[in-house]
């Protein structure tokens, strides 16, 4: 057997940076960094980066003793943040295998025997296993051994990547600090008390008076020291949740300045589906406000602005290019302005299956699908999403089985789609189309014996040359929306010549309305 | 050389590097053309052409036919590609487009809902975006018939003429829906219809008023063509559209 250990040094700080923008993070690399937890009235560090260690910060210390570290970045804790970074260790890993194990943040095993073939030698598939792990944030010590707890082990204990020929086990890991094992602090104790620093050391002392002192866990203990470790890897089952989060500094005000953030949590979104193969067909933005501070903006708004804005961005095929979501994302929100500054960004995105390139030999040309996308969004924004009916502007019509005229609703416009569809008839020979208005354009109507004979709306005046008609209609008699009409084909003679319209008579309000032009 | 010659060859000369042979007379592109569906267009002409305007014409509150033609096109087309309708005044009819054999699926209605010049902006900086930002619709029809004449005779010729351009890169035709002729020399292909007349179903005699049905149109066309697309090779006086019930 082989395996695999991917362990992140110092998980709680990566994980609070691995979304920030990279000049960002390249520019804390080199500074104090102190992850703070704990109430708002006193929060404590919580965990900490080497560079703050040498300044003199330590887990404990209160957030007021930290600040005194000049240069020190100070993060508050978020545990969305350490599990999205977990689920994304897990989305690497399971790139290269299907059995993945996560028992503990930070550290991700996986079986990798047989892989060869598909990804090379172990040095090669954990050296890629590590660039994977960077692309989505993360800096990570990776070890290879032919048992599961000696590569967690040298995962802990080596820096960059390692890989233990197996029956080398015991002299790779002797040289290993005794703090890799996994001791409870009274081992830890009593191990420090003996003077046992290394896993040599503990591997040199004789079994039965260990077991006398420690019990049964000392000769485990001995064992793992030895590269003898007995551990089996349970796969643990994957989330498939794929949500980051960042939460400011400081407030953010501009759309520009908030478009760096969401991008950073594309990229982290578009890593983690291309490494399970997935792509995404719903985008949904959280966005916490700041609105304790924005009382001026509530007052001139002169209603109540709600602590968290979301927005959910439906995508009519599945996708996973950054830059396209990232555009779409950026023109919803130009279109649909939070209401205060925003404090902290939410980015989950719905996991769908990716789509295929070539749907079918014989497919008609269709539009580029993600550049669509965008001009339909930009359409959008010209021309408005919904009609006083609540009906899309933007989309494919499909007609309603309704007896009431103009009943459809917009769907979203799909294109590659193979299907003929509903194709009424191939004749040659023109259907009569109707020009409707809309809304029906209010008409005066004067009859005689019940029959129209003129008509005046809009720019026509005229008197009715022949009239179909009446036809009754009526519907949803059992709702607040019923209707009742009386309808009747006229046609009028008009300057440049014959006028075919579809008028009715509101028999509920007892007015005529003009429907269309047969055209 | 005379001197309009001489006049000519400088400036070709001092432009040479900019326009090559400025004042040169282009040959003719032979334009590939799109069955338009309608039997007396496609005899006469082969059909729309691809990479060009093509203008349809009709008057206002008439039924002139512009709608029960651009349907045909719509349906013709959504055979085996996708189309893009871009409807200035939100006038198309779903219902009686699928009855007249349009593929809806495969037609991406875009809703103007202003009125007046905004509407007209609107239709024009919508269909900057269908033709600037993506591809693959086998054509693309802007429905400006609504607007009064007034309005859409103010459309400066420069943009006629960017649309111009910007459309013979394009597989698939680009029709424009308008009141009036306002196209002028952009237009390939420009089909004015004029008012029709009105088939009524003859009842009996003694039957009520509601027998009497309203069966078709008889439509007038003239088809005039510019630039380098071909000339009619017979002459084309109406079609017919008879009416469908869903």
């Amino acid at each position: 057997m082989l395996f695999a250990c991917i362990f992140v040094p110092r998980f709680i700080v990566q994980a609070s940076l691995r979304c920030e923008p990279e000049e960002k993070r390249q520019a804390w690399s080199h500074r104090p960094v102190a992850v703070l937890d704990g109430p708002e009235s006193l929060p404590r560090v919580f965990a900490c980066n080497e560079r703050a260690q040498l300044v003199g910060v330590e887990p404990g210390i209160t957030k007021a003793q930290a600040a005194q570290c000049p240069d020190i970045v100070l993060r508050k804790r978020m545990p969305k943040q350490e599990q999205a970074a977990q689920d994304a260790l897990m989305d690497c890993a399971a790139e290269f295998s299907p059995k993945v194990e996560s028992k503990a943040q930070g550290f991700v095993t996986l079986d990798i025997e047989g892989t060869e073939r598909i990804f090379g030698p172990p040095q090669k598939l954990i050296r890629s296993l590590a660039h994977h792990a960077a692309r989505v944030g993360l800096e990570v010590n990776i070890a290879a051994a032919s048992n599961r707890d000696t590569a967690l082990l040298a995962a802990k204990g080596f820096t960059g990547t390692t890989v233990i020929q197996k029956g080398n086990e015991a002299s790779c890991l002797a040289q290993l600090p005794i703090d890799v094992l996994p001791l409870s602090e009274a081992q830890a104790e009593i191990l420090d008390a003996w003077g046992i620093r290394k896993c040599r050391d503990l591997v040199l002392l004789p079994p039965v008076p260990l077991i006398e002192r420690l019990g049964q866990a000392g000769l485990v203990l001995q064992q793992l020291a030895r590269g003898e470790g007995t551990g089996v890897l349970v796969p643990t089952a994957a989330r498939f949740r794929f949500e980051e989060s960042l939460e400011l500094e400081d407030p953010i005000e501009n759309l520009e300045s908030l478009v760096f953030i969401l991008n950073r949590l594309l990229e982290q979104i578009a890593a983690r589906l291309m490494s399970r193969s997935l792509a995404t067909d719903e985008l949904t933005l959280r966005l916490q406000l700041d609105v304790h501070q924005d009382r001026d903006t509530r007052k001139e708004l002169d209603r109540e602005v709600p602590d968290c804005w979301v927005r959910t961005l439906s995508l009519p095929v599945s996708m996973q290019n950054t830059k396209v979501l990232l555009k779409l994302l950026q023109l919803d929100l130009e279109q649909h302005r939070p209401d205060a500054a925003v404090k902290s960004v939410t980015i989950e995105a719905r996991p769908a299956r990716r789509r295929y390139t070539q749907g079918a030999l014989f497919a008609p040309v269709a539009p580029e699908p993600e550049s669509l996308e965008i001009t339909l969004a930009r359409i959008r924004g010209l021309v408005g999403e919904v009609d006083d009916r609540g009906r899309g502007k933007v989309g494919a019509a499909e007609v309603l089985c309704s007896h009431q005229s103009d009943d459809f609703r917009m769907t979203a416009f799909v294109p590659g789609d193979n299907k003929r569809g509903t194709i009424g008839n191939e004749t040659t020979v023109p259907s009569v189309t109707m020009s409707m208005f809309r809304p029906p354009l209010p008409a005066s109507v004067r009859c005689r014996a019940g029959k129209p004979i003129h008509i005046s709306f809009a720019e026509v005046s005229s008197e009715i040359v022949c009239a179909g008609g009446p036809w009754i209609t009526s519907g949803n008699w059992w709702k607040s929306e019923e209707w009742r009409r009386e309808e009747w084909d006229i046609a009028v003679h008009l300057a440049h010549g014959v006028g075919l319209y579809r008028i009715f008579r509101d028999l509920r309000r007892d007015s005529w309305f003009v429907e269309g032009l047969y055209d | 050389m005379s001197s309009p010659a001489l006049v000519r060859a400088q400036i070709e000369a001092s432009l040479a590097d900019r326009v090559p042979s400025a004042f040169a007379r282009r040959s003719p592109v032979d334009m590939r053309t799109m069955a338009s569906g309608v039997g007396a267009i496609d005899s006469a002409i082969g059909g729309l052409p691809c990479g060009g305007i093509t203008e349809i014409i009709g008057p206002s509150w008439c039924s002139a036919g512009r709608k029960s033609l651009q349907a045909q096109l719509l349906t013709c087309a959504t055979r085996d590609q996708f189309c893009a309708l871009v409807d200035a005044n939100d006038s198309f009819d779903p219902r009686s487009a699928k009855t007249a054999g349009v593929n809806l699926e495969r037609v991406l209605w875009i809703r103007g809902g202003e009125r007046g010049v905004k509407a007209l902006e609107q239709a024009f900086k919508v269909s900057d975006l269908l033709l600037q930002g993506t591809g693959g619709f086998g054509l693309i029809m802007v429905d400006l018939a609504g607007f009064p004449e007034r309005l859409v005779r103010k459309v400066p010729l420069t943009t006629w003429f960017r649309f111009r351009s910007v459309v013979e890169k394009l597989a698939g035709p680009l029709v424009f829906a308008t009141p009036c002729p306002v196209l002028g020399t952009c237009a390939s292909l420009t089909l004015t219809l004029s008012a029709g007349k009105v088939r009524w179903a003859l009842p009996m005699p003694g039957s009520p008023a509601h027998a009497l049905l309203p069966t078709g149109l008889d439509f007038q066309i003239e088809v005039g063509t510019r630039r380098s697309f071909k000339k009619p090779s017979q002459p084309i006086r109406n079609f017919w559209a008879q009416r469908r019930w869903a």
